[in-house]
This record gives structure tokens, sequence and C-alpha cells, in this order.
């Protein structure tokens, strides 16, 4: 990653290793902030799906499994894609960055289409919550709920995915000028780690919102 | 490149493992592995071992705090109980009003 080398005295870091790890810890405490942003959402969750758990149920059973869990699979394939990319940085081998972080953004880019697709189905199945919501019954109102942290959640989630494919397309666009080699690619680790983090979110909402009340 | 096609293979079957506990209908099951894929990309994907000890000093700040919003955010529903009120049942209050006016 980088060499111990003493920086110039006007740096405030003391070698290269330091600059590094301080990236490296920087994104970390904003990956902590992050998780707190998200246990908001995943504590209504928690709440609600005790409280209304009849009505939560209906809704989780409403929404769709097969295209949910092929996001997964597509989301989880970009994050091993992406954590190549940060390999082939830290190799030095900047077309291996350009290969495997286009792969990455590309696989972000149909979660995202699939996800859209998914939406659609549920606007037009009248499943936003609202005056027209879909579900009736005693349990419409824990379904309503539901689906307000389903569209919140989801929509959370896409934005971090939005922008953790612009920070991807960043480093690709960097790696095709040679920016990296084996002493500094430090930018390719600090995205890998928000990219990583993004897919983390899903691996927990993707049993929130398809799984967990099915049967 | 083997250590990611590991994460990514016990990834797939994780996924696989919460499908199947979902149809069986065990979810304590489906947290199990849910939690279990987090472990794999945090210790796999984000290396966080291999970092700076601040950034796991972080990382586990991150997670006290997230201990903490979740166990008290959810004490109160979590521990209430509904006790019955003893004696005669209320009267209707919609019924009362309509003789009232």
């Amino acid at each position: 990653m980088s060499d111990g080398s003493v920086l110039d005295h006007h740096s405030p870091y003391e070698t290269p290793l330091h600059r590094d790890e301080s990236a490296i810890a920087g994104m970390w405490l904003f990956l902590a902030s992050e998780a707190l942003l998200f246990g908001g959402l995943f504590l209504v969750c928690l709440v609600y799906s005790q409280t209304r758990a009849a009505g939560w149920a209906a809704g989780v059973r409403h929404t769709d499994l097969t295209i949910g869990a092929v996001n997964t699979l597509v989301l989880i394939t970009s994050s091993a894609v992406y954590t190549m990319a940060v390999a082939a940085g830290q190799r030095g081998d900047n077309r291996g960055v350009v290969r495997f972080g286009l792969g990455a953004a590309v696989l972000g880019m149909a979660f995202l289409a699939l996800k859209g697709v998914e939406w659609g189905q549920e606007f037009r199945e009248s499943l936003f919550p609202g005056p027209h919501f879909a579900l009736h019954g005693p349990d419409s109102g824990g379904a309503a709920l539901f689906y307000s942290f389903y569209f919140l959640a989801t929509f959370l989630h896409g934005m971090h995915m939005v922008v953790g494919i612009g920070l991807i397309l960043w480093v690709c666009r960097k790696a095709r000028h040679g920016a990296f080699g084996p002493a500094w690619s430090t930018p390719v680790d600090v995205v890998g780690l928000y990219w990583s983090f993004v897919d983390l979110v899903w691996m927990l909402l993707f049993p929130l919102l398809y799984l967990i009340g099915r049967r | 490149m083997g250590r990611i096609a590991i994460c990514w293979g016990m990834l797939v079957l994780l996924l696989a493992a919460e499908l199947a506990a979902t149809w069986a209908g065990y979810g304590i099951a489906v947290c199990v592995a849910a939690v279990l894929m987090v472990l794999v990309i945090v210790l796999g994907f984000m290396q966080i071992l291999r970092g700076p000890k601040l950034a796991v000093i972080f990382a586990l700040g991150g997670l006290f705090w997230l201990t903490i919003l979740l166990a008290l955010g959810s004490l109160d529903s979590f521990t209430r109980t509904t006790v019955p009120v003893p004696g005669p049942a209320l009267p209707d209050r919609a019924a009362g009003l309509q003789e009232g006016g």
C-alpha cells in the first residue's frame, strides 16, 4: 500500500503509511456513523414487526422474493468483483482496477434497474401507503407501516448505491490515467470499504423485507 | 483471488441457507445466516483485521452505539404488558354520545 518514508514537513502526516492509515480509519469512522443512520431504520423494523406482527408479516408476504433474492446475489457478486479491483490496485495493476471496477459498477446498476422494476410493480399494485393502499382489513395499518419502512429503506439504500457507483467510476477514471501503483492505491481501498458497507446493509435489509414473517 | 472466491462462495451458500430457512419457517436461522453474512463481508471483503488499529476501534465503537440504540429503543415495546382493568366493562363511548345529542 505505501512505504514508511518521511513526507514533506508541511504535511500533517509523519509518513505515507500514516497518511494512508488515516484515510482508512476515517472511512471506518464515517461507516460507523452510517451504521447509526441505518440503525434507526432497523429499530423501527424491530419494534413494529413485534407490536404490529400480523400486518407487518402481511407486508413481507407481498414483496417479490425472486427479485429480492436475485438482487442479493447481484450485490454479493458486485462486492466480490470490486474487492478484486482493490487487490489489483494494491498490485499496481491499473487496467485490473478499471476492468473490475467497471464490472462492479455495471452489477450495481443492474441491482438498481431490478429495484426499479420491483418498485414499478408495487406502485401499479397500489402498495405505496396512502388513501388508495391495496391491502385492507384489520391488519392493513401494520402492512402500511411495513411498506413505509420498505420504501424508505430501499430508497435510502438505493441512494447509497448511486453514490457508490459514482465513486467507483471516479476510481476507474483515475486508474485509466495510471494513478495507482504498489506504493499508493488508498482511494481504491477506501471506496471498496464503502461499497462493501452498502452490500452489508443489504444483507440485513433483505431478510427484514423479504424473509422474516413470510411463513 | 482465492480468498475473494471463498468469501463469495460462502455468501452464496448463506443466501441459499436463508432461503431454505424461510421456506422451512425458521426465522431464527434466517437471522443467524444474515449475521454470518455480515461477518464474512467485514472480515473477508473489508478485511478489518488487516486495517489500522484505529479502524477497529471505530468499528467496535459503531457497533457499541448501535447496540445501545437498538436495546434502549426497543426496551419499552418488548417489556410493556397490557393489564386488563378489573370490574365492569366501560360504557360504549360512541353510544353515549348518540344518546346525549
